[in-house]
């Protein structure tokens, strides 16, 4: 890839990013307008109780008792100004609210893709290089299976065992709670946190990049390059890293842009079970509590990471393979 | 003493007889042409030869080069053989930058490896080595790529070329220069080189001896000069009755081939005669008794009836 | 109750532990330590003063303290902030004292002017039912620094005001709040108290950390020096912690029931439900009398002998509740009454009644069928909704089950009226007039949770109501809420049918665990971490 591409990639993906972040806007308010129930209803009611007065005032100060239109409009408008709103459920700023959990977001995706694309990659070639054999089909068993897990439940076995019974991390929580850590002490801390929620959110796409990782060794270990590589003397590993594995990553690196939707969707429920203060969180805490500004700014935020993720993709995979120029 | 020695060599792929009993010499300095229609077991004998059959193979005979048994069907030749393939394209990876490619798997020192791939480069003819080096297979003409493959054949600097049908994929212009390079480095290396071809007229233009394949069965083996003159084998001469005027261009031997009919499964093979079903010669004995190679002249013929 | 045969086997399981070691020999309490803490729902508003629930209170007590708050025993209220307190005898004024030597945790003093700010600007117009109680109230005296007289417009009953102290009257620092907005005042986030923990960090989404107020009144305490709070929103996750030991206490029934037997049977671990007597809740049975069939109250009182309540408290609750009676709940010494109509398990009486009421058994043995909305609120109240469906089916009644998340239950159950059985579960708060007769009186529009949403209109019970509410002999007042329970089940416009307060998971080595009945809402000044 040449220089001036990198502009170009991220300049198209841009172009693109607005219609789709402005559909995001209108579905996701559409949506929340037709589920039942309304901030005041839930604020009240995990208040404890109230009167009807009570009610109304909040609508009032929350612009609840205006026509929806009148309220989208609102919305719009202050978007336009880059401005995600208040939330009064939260008494906040949606931008603090945000800002305040992306890291742990973005964290968790990191590490979690990193885990899946490495572990994927090294078992799909040791699937592939013997395709049929026993290790294939060992490998092919245990990543159906990775797959139908349901990732709540591996996270909760991951608890059961690695922190219950054999004390070795943390049950949950982003960091160690008041621990006055600074530097690398922290940074360790968190690490040895994120064990866990990494390799349950993980396991999932480990599973999906394996088999792909797989069929692109089999398929690529059969093509011409492969064989030439042999006639001139290049080693056995060489060939399965350097020329196999190398030409059938380009298909995984692809599918880590594809998976970014799914990969913050599984976040919600790994942030639950791990007690990890992220975005996907406060969208589910947000949703329980119709907090719409709040949902919208994840939403569209949520879109921007996909965009994001899948322009490093794009640049990555344009890294990777010459052949791909930015268009 | 011959260069490569082949005995009795067999290549089955399950029950399919890809390659049955081929027995040849190829001498030093030597130019021999093999040639028969597609599925003829062509590819087959050249990988055999190559050490770059795959695990489907199971292989039977002896290969002697240099004097030496190879004894490892799946092993490279290292220093003796090198081959060159048909698609350029796909023979390159597409990833791996040219330089990179042709020096491969020479274990140069970092330093070295840019001066010796652009060399290599050079001595194929390629224009501008330097930067070439550092080109993609991508942005490569089919006759460059081509001379890159060559290229990779040469850095190993084996003694035996095999070529398998390297013009086939290349315009017409193109598959001139790259045959004319492919004997020009034969004379300046003093290799010898294995010819795959379906094209007679490179046949006659390039090859010393001509071995034509049938049904994975050697039919004949000829000097060049005489097949073309005095051919013996029934299928040898349909071929050269099928083919063009010399000097237009010559299409693939397969679409080619006027003689009715096409080449018999193989899983297993036909009794007798490999071409008895096609053939107009063919009686009784054909169709029950295996004809075996016998000489006639310089040439040696598998015929009952020749 | 339940809770006995808990604590006879936690009694127990401590008398084996004495036996194997000096657990009792230090009675001494030992100072320092820190406490971890599950914080299952999060809160956003740590207003004690504003909002009045469980999981507000189970931090923010810690750091605002109330006038009062309630005791085991005697007139179950011990001071805080107030030292004494007098109503005058036309119920239009009550006079506090207050504590002297009382600094804010910024160092300011604490003074008359922060309770009177507190009572007019946040208590009476603010407080979710502060709003009700304190809605005559019209001015705060305070004649010196350390003296507050409440006045009211209208007499109102001492006995209500004295219920109201614990959860209705934590005062907030005048300094800090007076001419700002109070529900958007930061300090909702990181609230400064007079109390025993001042806030020392607040990271929403992973803890809230408290830190030992040395300045505190009440000289010597608390024992600890830190109790962190963990937002741990997943219950499994707060039962792993627990058997991980990285938890030492989890209050209001924080772990899945389906881990109570393994987490009870721990040794370093206690299970109880002792210390919320003082807010019990009841698992409700909601019918909608708008409907035709429900209306009737043949077919109401068939409904509940048609249930089996033992057996669901034996099976639902696992054994951790008691069956209702009435909308007082047992706990309750001051107002609860035995003397209600009692509707036991009866199939035949229900069929009975049903038949007598005109609906007979149709197609494939139904009389009628029903909406069935249980509320998401608790494991209980969901699975309330099934056992209804399972015990209603025996009497020809068809329930449909119909499932909602918080929002879209409120909306269905107590705007639209979507439903004709709902389970629910209100709490009562002390004094029947805060959150209980609210469940029977018209006149509550639509939209307010917990409330009359169910067409219940009954002259007699809105008359009894309005007199207690005014009434201001304490006697009296009692004696007009025991018939108000008697009526109440006459007419059975919902079914209490059974009375569940929570489980409190706690460390062994935690001493002062659930002495008081708010305990988890209290300021746990003596709790302490043995060694
Ligand atoms: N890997 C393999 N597995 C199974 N059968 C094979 C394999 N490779 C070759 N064959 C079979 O062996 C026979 C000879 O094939 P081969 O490729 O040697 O023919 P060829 O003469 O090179 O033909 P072409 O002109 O098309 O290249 C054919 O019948 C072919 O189908
Ligand atoms: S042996 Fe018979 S069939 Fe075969 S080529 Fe000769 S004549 Fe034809
Ligand atoms: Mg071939």
């Amino acid at each position: 890839m040449k220089p001036g591409q990198l502009g170009q990639v991220v300049r198209r993906r841009l172009a693109h990013a607005v219609p789709v972040l402005l559909v995001v806007a209108l579905a996701t308010f559409g949506l929340l307008k037709l589920a039942p129930g309304d901030a005041v209803d839930v604020l009240i009611a995990t208040g404890g109780g109230g009167d009807a007065a009570l009610a109304a005032d909040l609508r009032r100060a929350y612009g609840l008792d205006q026509p929806w239109p009148a309220q989208l409009a609102h919305y719009l408008w202050r978007l336009v100004q880059l401005d995600l709103g208040y939330s009064f459920v939260h008494n906040r700023p949606v931008s603090h609210l945000i800002w305040e959990r992306l890291p742990v977001s973005l964290l968790l995706m990191a590490s979690a893709t990193a885990f899946a694309v490495g572990f994927g990659i090294v078992l799909g070639v040791s699937a592939g290089q013997t395709p049929g054999g026993w290790r294939d089909r060992l490998i092919l068993s245990v990543g159906l299976v990775l797959y139908a897990m349901p990732s709540f439940w591996v996270g909760l076995m991951l608890i059961l065992i690695f922190a219950v019974k054999l004390a070795l991390f943390p049950v949950g929580g982003f960091e160690t709670a008041a621990s006055d850590l600074t530097g690398i002490a922290r940074v360790l801390d968190i690490a040895w946190h994120a064990v866990l929620p990494t390799v349950a959110l993980a396991l999932l796409f480990v599973s999906v990049y394996l088999r792909l990782m797989r069929a692109g060794v089999v398929e690529v270990a059969s093509a011409d390059f492969v064989r030439t590589a042999r006639a001139k003397g290049v080693g056995a590993t060489r060939i399965l890293w350097a020329h196999v594995a190398r030409n059938a990553l380009l298909p995984v690196v692809a599918m880590v842009g594809v998976q970014a939707a799914t990969l913050l969707g599984g976040a919600v429920v790994i942030e639950s079970v791990f007690s990890l203060p992220g975005l996907g969180r406060l969208a589910y805490d947000s949703v329980l509590a119709r907090d719409l500004v709040v949902l919208l700014g994840l939403l569209l935020t949520s879109a921007v990471i996909v965009i994001a993720i899948n322009t490093v993709v794009d640049l990555v995979v344009a890294a990777l393979d010459p052949r791909v120029v930015a268009r | 003493m011959s260069l490569l020695q082949i005995d009795q060599l067999s290549v089955r792929f399950g029950a399919t007889m890809a390659l049955d009993s081929l027995s040849l010499a190829i001498a030093a300095g030597e130019t021999l042409a093999l040639v028969g229609e597609s599925g003829s077991g062509k590819s087959t004998a050249a990988l055999a030869i190559a050490g770059l059959l795959s695990h489907q193979a199971t292989v039977t005979g002896t290969i002697r080069f240099d004097g030496q048994a190879l004894t490892d069907w799946r092993g490279v030749r290292q220093g003796g053989i090198a081959m060159v393939f048909q698609d350029a394209m796909s023979a390159l990876n597409p990833v791996h930058r040219i330089g990179a490619q042709v020096v491969e798997a020479l274990r140069l020192p970092r330093a070295e490896q840019r001066v010796a791939a652009a060399r290599f480069l050079d001595q194929v003819g390629l224009p501008q080595p330097e930067r070439l080096v550092d080109a993609y297979p991508h942005e490569l003409s089919g006759g460059m790529r081509q001379r890159v493959g060559i290229a990779i054949a040469v850095a190993q600097n084996p003694r035996l070329l095999i070529a398998d049908e390297p013009t086939t994929a290349l315009d017409v212009t193109i598959q001139a220069q790259i045959l004319a390079l492919l004997r020009d480095l034969k004379a300046r290396l003093g290799l010898s080189l294995l010819l795959v071809t379906h094209d007679l007229g490179v046949v006659a233009e390039t090859a010393d001896r001509v071995a034509v394949l049938y049904a994975g069965c050697l039919m004949e083996l000829a000097p060049a000069a005489a097949l073309f003159t005095s051919p013996h084998h029934p299928y040898t001469q349909g071929l050269l009755e099928a083919r063009p005027p010399f000097g237009t261009q010559a299409p693939m031997l397969a679409e080619l081939v006027e003689i009715p009919g096409q080449l018999p499964r193989l899983d297993p093979p036909p009794a007798g005669c490999r071409f008895a079903a096609r053939c107009d010669r063919a009686d009784q004995r054909c169709r029950a008794e295996q004809p075996v190679l016998r000489p006639i002249a310089d040439t040696l013929v598998a015929c009952h009836h020749a | 109750m339940v809770d006995q045969a808990l604590s006879r086997r936690t009694v127990l399981a401590a008398s084996s532990v004495l036996a194997a070691g000096p657990a009792f020999a230090q009675a001494q309490p030992r100072r320092g330590g820190t406490l971890q803490v599950a914080y299952n729902t999060e809160q956003r508003n740590l207003n004690a003063a504003m909002v009045a629930s469980n999981a507000v209170f189970l931090v923010a007590s810690k750091i605002l303290e109330p006038l009062a708050d309630a005791v085991y025993g005697g007139v179950g209220l011990t001071p805080k902030l107030a030292t004494g307190w007098n109503a005058a005898s036309d119920g239009l004024s009550i006079t506090f004292e207050l504590r002297r030597g009382v600094k804010w945790h910024d160092g300011r003093d604490f003074t008359s002017a922060d309770v009177q700010y507190s009572a007019l600007e946040v208590w009476r117009k603010l407080s979710n039912f502060g709003r009700s109680v304190f809605r005559s109230l019209e001015t705060v005296d305070t004649p010196d620094a350390h003296t507050a007289i409440l006045r009211f417009s209208r007499p109102t009953p001492a006995q209500l005001i004295w219920n109201a102290l614990p959860d209705l009257t934590a005062v907030l620092p005048r300094h800090l709040y007076e001419g700002t907005d109070v529900a958007q005042n930061p300090r909702n986030q990181a609230p400064v108290g007079t109390g025993p923990y001042k806030l020392a960090e607040n990271r929403p989404g992973q803890f809230v950390t408290l830190e030992r107020n040395a300045e505190y009144w009440d000289a010597g305490k608390p024992y600890l020096d830190r109790l962190v709070f963990r937002v741990m929103p997943d219950k499994g996750a707060i039962s792993a912690a627990h058997e991980a030991g990285q938890l030492q206490l989890s209050c209001f029934s924080s772990v899945p029931l389906a881990d109570l037997k393994r987490l009870q049977s721990l040794p370093a671990l206690s299970v109880s439900n002792r210390g919320y007597e003082a807010s019990p809740y009841h698992a409700l049975i909601e019918l909608n009398l708008r409907r035709t069939e429900l209306a009737d109250v043949r077919v109401r009182r068939a409904i509940h002998h048609a249930l089996d309540l033992p057996r669901v408290v034996a099976d639902v609750f696992d054994g951790f509740g008691t069956v209702g009676t009435g909308p007082v709940p047992t706990t309750s010494q001051l107002f609860y009454t035995t003397d209600t109509p009692r509707y036991g398990f009866d199939l035949a009486r229900a069929n009975a009644l049903l038949d007598e009421a005109g609906y007979r058994r149709g197609a494939g043995g139904m009389r009628f069928q029903l909406k069935l909305v249980p509320a998401p609120w608790f494991d209980y109240t969901v699975l309330l909704g099934d056992y209804i469906r399972q015990a209603l089916r025996q009497v020809g009644i068809d329930c449909q089950l119909q499932r909602f998340d918080a929002p879209g239950h409120l909306q269905a159950v107590y705007r639209d009226h979507q439903f004709d059985i709902a389970t629910g579960s209100p709490v009562f708060r002390n004094d029947p007039a805060i959150s209980t007769t609210v469940l029977y009186r018209t006149g509550t529009p639509p939209g307010v949770p917990w409330s009359n949403q169910y067409g219940y209109a009954s002259q007699a019970m809105d008359q009894l109501i309005d007199q207690a509410a005014g009434e201001l002999d304490p006697i009296k007042r009692v004696a007009l809420y025991h018939q108000f329970q008697r009526l109440a089940m006459e007419d059975l416009p919902v079914i209490p049918a059974v009375e569940f307060s929570f489980l409190t998971v706690a460390d062994r080595r935690l001493r002062n665990v659930a002495n008081t009945p708010r305990w988890a809402m209290s300021n746990w000044a003596d709790l302490w971490l043995d060694a």
